[in-house]
């Protein structure tokens, strides 16, 4: 063989070889964070909402990525604390190069690493249900707002049974503003609010005994009303649903009265005392015992993965909101804020609550309600389901200026600039 | 050049004609739709109106609850109302528990059409209005919110579902609700079944479908009605379906706006506009599909699409000829010229006949009218079961029977093995608990020797019926049409009888079984089935009527003349990529080579000793080849296992020719008796090759599919 034809055939497998490994070549992995508690008072409800955060993103790589990229999550931990949840989400955004977050369970939180994410162009998956009264461009709503589910709800209780109603919730922007909202709506009721108790979120500076202690007054409180409450709306947030519950049962006059409660889910009625089974409602857009094929498939894989860990609709919309968002950035073509949240905008995906649909106009999930009723096995029985979903209408009854006004005035004055009690 | 603008300009008359008749149907939609929203907002006002007196009366203490008290009473009203008005199926007043004992039952006297005299009324014993949940939200919502109509339920006792539209009544003129508890609720309910009526029977076009929601987007009148039972709403058949014109029509509506929008339906595939607009006070909406109107018939579409092609390979072949006289004005260039354009010609008619075959397929039949809507299947129920009364006949048992077809395989040209699910809801009265199951159909297609197979895959009992889906294997034999090869459509069409096909036994297709039930979306086939060879078009259920002339010996036999026989078929058409690349391209192939063999037999002293063909060498060269068709024409031959010849089959009929007249020409030459066989070296059936063959493939063509 002469010298040019061994040159050409060198040449020839050379390119082969280049080829075969350009074609071969793994493409960078891609990180997103994961932004949740892991410890502190809200650990016990944000970590199954990271698990199922993370169980989607295995399902992605499983099936080959996002736009040919294995996914990796990185964990930043709120620890409960809206500081925390601001420089968690600047460390995951700054030095982990995530290109989206997934994320925060209070609104306070929220609202807290907002402008994080407006700084650096980033977007978050926020799952939990929330107030509503806000619309940023970086967040992609995936819970329900006020008017989806705490006006239907509250509507549903006062029809059920009576006007009288107490509030307990937790000292920060979303009991308020759903205490706020309860309010208004009960005037055209023909209701009346007959009690509004607030107890603070245990952080730094309130310790679990304050907290108890604060639950108790607000109990108390209630033994004393005339006579007891028709209903008690319950917006409590975390670990002290079980004190609350513990306290209002143990009271002769309150041991019947119905509780509805929007921030129990099947996750933190597990690890609740067995009071919390007694006429107590939860209103969410998804139960565990929801019988469709799509959620009986997700819980033959979830519980397949995680043995009897049980499942919640802020886990479902963890789940959800990474699906949606590799669905998104796959139509995109590119992990671009802007670009994923315009194909993010009216995408209907299958979600194990139904068909999940995302409004055209504004990045949020359109919800139904459905109330379930606690049973014996610390599941939810549905008692009423809304036929067709609601759209967000994060400003409800037309009344935007007006509820802007107080949502100020409630962060400075009751909140000292910040989103909830310290 | 003038010609050649021809086509094009045909083309954009087309096109502007179609935008013209376009944008006058979207007027003529809009108009329809808004006359249409207008006559039920009227048809709506009267109910309301109808309940308005009512509650008049009972504020005014007019009405009486029982002849006790005297004066008409509300049983009597009751009666006055369903005499007046068909549609109104129930009428009824629940009054609100004292303010000193609110936790009492409220009294409720609700009387429902029917009955003798309609003397029977639903009172607190059988409706508790204690407790919220869908059967008791009319009396709620009405002291809550006022008059309105409430979503479409199904009450307690009853198939049907109903549209209830409620008012509160208080003791002063107007309610105050934000502080006054009202003391009565008076409310009336709607059949939907007559309401469907109503809503078919407004003029919105021949082809139009129409749905009635509500403003939240609860279905309450749509084609299937079963949606509107299982509480369906237009979000989950926009979202599920993937559709993002209902999706918007849906969030529309709930935003109380009106919309029209012009696209391709996803679940038929054909062009459409779609309308949505608000049904004036009554917090509904008439969502309606318009067709786009369809010229013709597919043949004349297919007529129009040829003329068009035509115009322009006519156009190509005089440019053709031109730039051949331009090029090559001396005689043999501009004899070649004009082969070759002849020739581009015909290939062109060829390909411009198999893409108007391809694109304007006939319409799929289905082996008859396809059953798609829940109210045409009742309308059919409600014919047989009069028809059947009229021919004094035992009254009619519908059987609602459902298939699923997971695998269909060609075992030959005649035999289709199928494999899927078949499953019935038989009424538990015809249902021996003790006895073993068994099929209560019969396929009489099937192949009752070993490859027939039926097995219980599930049974469940709910609602008074027992659901058994059993799963099957069947090899159907049947009579396939092959004359169109290589662009056959076929119907694949499975028969399915009662197994009690004496009696007057009729399966009905289970619609609510299926998500859509359009042919274009193929309910009941298996989205992944593959079919080697072929692509599906279309599913769906059907009727034949059937006579036969025997009773088999049954005296009785229910079944002898014209009795509707449930077929689920599924069309298919062959993939086109297949033939033609194993059958038409060696067939081109082959006749490029016999041309060769043309082209090489010469007499010129120059090529002759290198390339010229012996007349014998020619022969030999010709058999050789006709070996090589023949052996492919019969194994096709063998594969269609058809009597008649098929189209493809023409070519092979023509490649025989070529190969004759090759050879002839060889002969006739080599002997050189024939002066103009042997001008210019054999010149003219060298020249005449293509455009023969070529021109005798197009004649076919056009034969058989203009």
């Amino acid at each position: 063989m002469s010298a040019r034809r061994l040159l050409a055939a060198g040449l020839l497998a050379a390119l082969i070889l280049v080829t075969a490994l350009v074609l071969n070549r793994e493409k960078p992995v891609v990180t997103v964070g994961v932004l949740h508690s892991f410890q502190g008072e809200l650990a016990s409800s944000e970590g199954p909402v990271a698990l199922a955060t993370e169980f989607a993103i295995q399902e992605l790589n499983r099936a080959g990525g996002v736009l040919g990229h294995r996914i990796v999550a990185v964990r930043g931990d709120g620890a409960s604390d809206d500081g925390r949840f601001e420089s968690e989400a600047m460390r995951l955004l700054d030095e982990e190069d995530a290109v989206a977050l997934f994320g925060c369970w209070t609104s306070s939180s929220r609202r807290t690493v907002e402008p994080v994410l407006r700084e650096r162009d980033a977007l978050l998956y926020y799952p939990v249900f929330y107030e509503g009264l806000e619309q940023s461009p970086h967040i992609v709503y995936l819970g329900a707002s006020a008017a989806q589910r705490v006006g239907p709800a509250v509507k549903w209780a006062r029809m059920s049974f009576g006007g009288r109603m107490a509030l307990v919730g937790s000292d920060y922007v979303y009991p308020a503003a759903a205490n706020k909202l309860i309010g208004m709506l009960l005037e055209t009721w023909r209701g009346e609010v007959v009690s509004e108790a607030y107890v603070p979120l245990q952080s730094r500076s309130t310790s679990a005994e304050d907290v108890a202690a604060k639950l108790e007054d607000a109990v108390a409180a209630l033994v004393q009303l005339d006579s007891p409450p028709d209903v008690i709306i319950n917006t409590i947030n975390g670990d002290a649903n079980d004190v609350f519950f513990r306290a209002l049962r143990a009271e002769p006059t309150l041991a019947a009265v119905p509780v509805l409660s929007f921030a129990v889910d099947e996750a933190m009625l597990s690890g609740m005392h067995e009071s919390a089974r007694q006429e107590h409602y939860g209103a969410w857009s998804y139960f565990a015992s929801l019988a469709i094929p799509a959620n009986e498939r997700f819980l033959r894989a979830w519980h397949q993965a995680h043995g009897n860990q049980p499942v919640s609709e802020p886990m479902v919309n963890g789940y959800t909101a990474v699906h949606l968002w590799a669905t998104a950035v796959e139509a995109a073509g590119s992990f671009e804020r802007e670009k994923v949240l315009e194909q993010t905008k009216g995408l209907s995906i299958d979600s194990p609550a139904g068909t999940e649909y995302i409004d055209a106009e504004h990045a949020h999930a359109w919800r139904n309600l459905r109330i379930g009723k606690v049973n014996k096995d610390r599941q939810f029985d549905i008692v009423w389901a809304d036929p067709a979903p609601r759209p967000p209408d994060v400003w409800p009854g037309d009344q935007r200026e007006r509820l802007e006004a107080w949502l100020a005035e409630l962060r400075e004055q009751r909140y000292g600039g910040g989103w909830g009690a310290l | 050049m003038l010609a050649a603008l021809a086509p094009l300009w045909q083309m954009r008359s087309d096109r502007q004609e179609m935008e013209t008749r376009h944008a006058a149907a979207r007027v003529q939609a809009l108009q329809d739709v808004k006359a249409g929203a207008a006559e039920l907002a009227a048809r709506l006002q009267e109910l309301e109106e109808t309940l308005a007196a009512v509650a008049d009366d009972v504020r005014a203490g007019r009405l009486a609850s029982s002849e006790a008290e005297g004066g008409e009473t509300l049983q009597a009203r009751a009666a006055r109302v369903f005499e007046d008005d068909a549609a109104i199926v129930g009428l009824g007043v629940a009054w609100t528990p004292p303010a000193d004992d609110p936790d009492a039952r409220p009294r409720v006297r609700l009387w429902p059409r029917g009955g003798p005299a309609h003397g029977r009324a639903i009172t607190e014993e059988q409706l508790d209005l204690r407790t919220f949940q869908p059967e008791t939200a009319w009396y709620y919502l009405a002291r809550f919110d006022g008059p309105g109509w409430r979503p479409p339920h199904v009450p307690p006792g009853s198939p049907d579902p109903i549209l209830v539209f409620t008012a509160p009544v208080c003791p002063g003129v107007e309610c105050d609700l934000q502080s006054t508890e009202p003391a009565q609720v008076v409310t009336l309910a709607v059949s939907l079944q007559a309401l469907e009526g109503t809503v078919r029977g407004l003029s919105l076009g021949a082809q139009s479908e129409a749905l009635l929601v509500t403003s939240s987007g609860e279905l309450v009148v749509h084609p299937r009605m079963e949606l509107v039972r299982a509480r369906g709403t237009l979000h989950q058949l926009a979202w599920t379906a993937g559709d993002p014109v209902l999706g918007e029509a849906a969030v529309d509506i709930s935003q109380g706006l009106d919309g029209i929008h012009h696209r391709v339906d996803p679940a038929t595939g054909k062009g459409e506009h779609l309308v949505w607009r608000q049904v004036a006070d009554s917090s509904h909406a008439l969502v309606v599909h318009v067709p786009d109107e369809v010229l013709g018939t597919p043949q004349e579409a297919r007529s129009r699409l040829l003329a068009l092609l035509g115009q322009g390979i006519v156009s190509l072949f005089l440019i053709g000829l031109l730039i051949s006289a331009i090029v090559a004005p001396d005689g043999i260039r501009l004899a070649w010229g004009a082969a070759g354009s002849l020739s581009v010609t015909a290939l062109l008619t060829i390909a411009a006949f198999w893409y108007a075959a391809a694109s304007c397929p006939d319409p799929p039949n289905l082996a008859g009218e396809p059953i798609v809507a829940g109210s045409d299947l009742r309308a059919f129920e409600v014919n047989w079961a009069s028809g059947s009364k009229a021919r004094d006949m035992e009254p009619p048992r519908f059987v609602r029977t459902g298939i699923f077809v997971q695998s269909l395989e060609f075992e030959n040209a005649n035999n289709v093995t199928v494999t899927g699910m078949i499953w019935q809801h038989i009424d538990m009265a015809f249902v021996d608990p003790e006895a073993e199951p068994e099929p209560d159909f019969i396929l009489p297609e099937a192949d009752p020797g070993e490859e027939l197979v039926i097995e219980l895959a599930y049974q469940r009992e709910r609602e008074g019926a027992m659901l058994r889906g059993w799963r099957f294997r069947a090899l159907l034999r049947q009579d396939f049409d092959y004359l169109d090869y290589p662009f056959d459509r076929q119907d694949i069409w499975i028969r399915i009888l009662p197994k009690e096909f004496d009696r007057n036994v009729v399966l009905v297709p289970d619609l609510l079984a299926y998500d859509r039930t359009a042919p274009e979306a193929e309910p009941g086939v298996e989205s992944e089935l593959v079919l080697p060879g072929w692509d599906r078009d279309g599913a769906g259920f059907s009727y034949r009527n059937r006579a036969y002339d025997t009773d088999f010996g049954i005296e009785d036999y229910e079944g002898q003349g014209g009795f509707p026989e449930l077929i689920y078929s599924v069309r298919i058409s062959r993939a086109f990529l297949g033939p033609f690349v194993g059958k038409v391209i060696p067939l081109a192939v082959a006749a490029s080579m016999l041309f060769c063999m043309l082209l090489l037999g010469t007499r010129d002293e120059r090529y002759e000793g290198s390339f010229g063909f012996s007349a014998m060498e020619v022969v030999l060269g010709a058999a050789a080849l006709f070996f090589v068709v023949i052996f492919d024409h019969s194994a096709l031959r063998e594969d269609l296992a058809t009597t008649k010849p098929f189209y493809l089959e023409y070519f092979y009929f023509v490649m025989y020719l070529a190969l004759v007249g090759v050879c002839v020409n060889a002969i006739v030459f080599a002997m050189g008796h024939v002066p103009w066989l042997q001008n210019r070296d054999n010149l003219l059936p060298k020249l005449a090759f293509w455009p023969m063959y070529l021109g005798s493939m197009a004649a076919v063509t056009a034969a058989i599919f203009w």
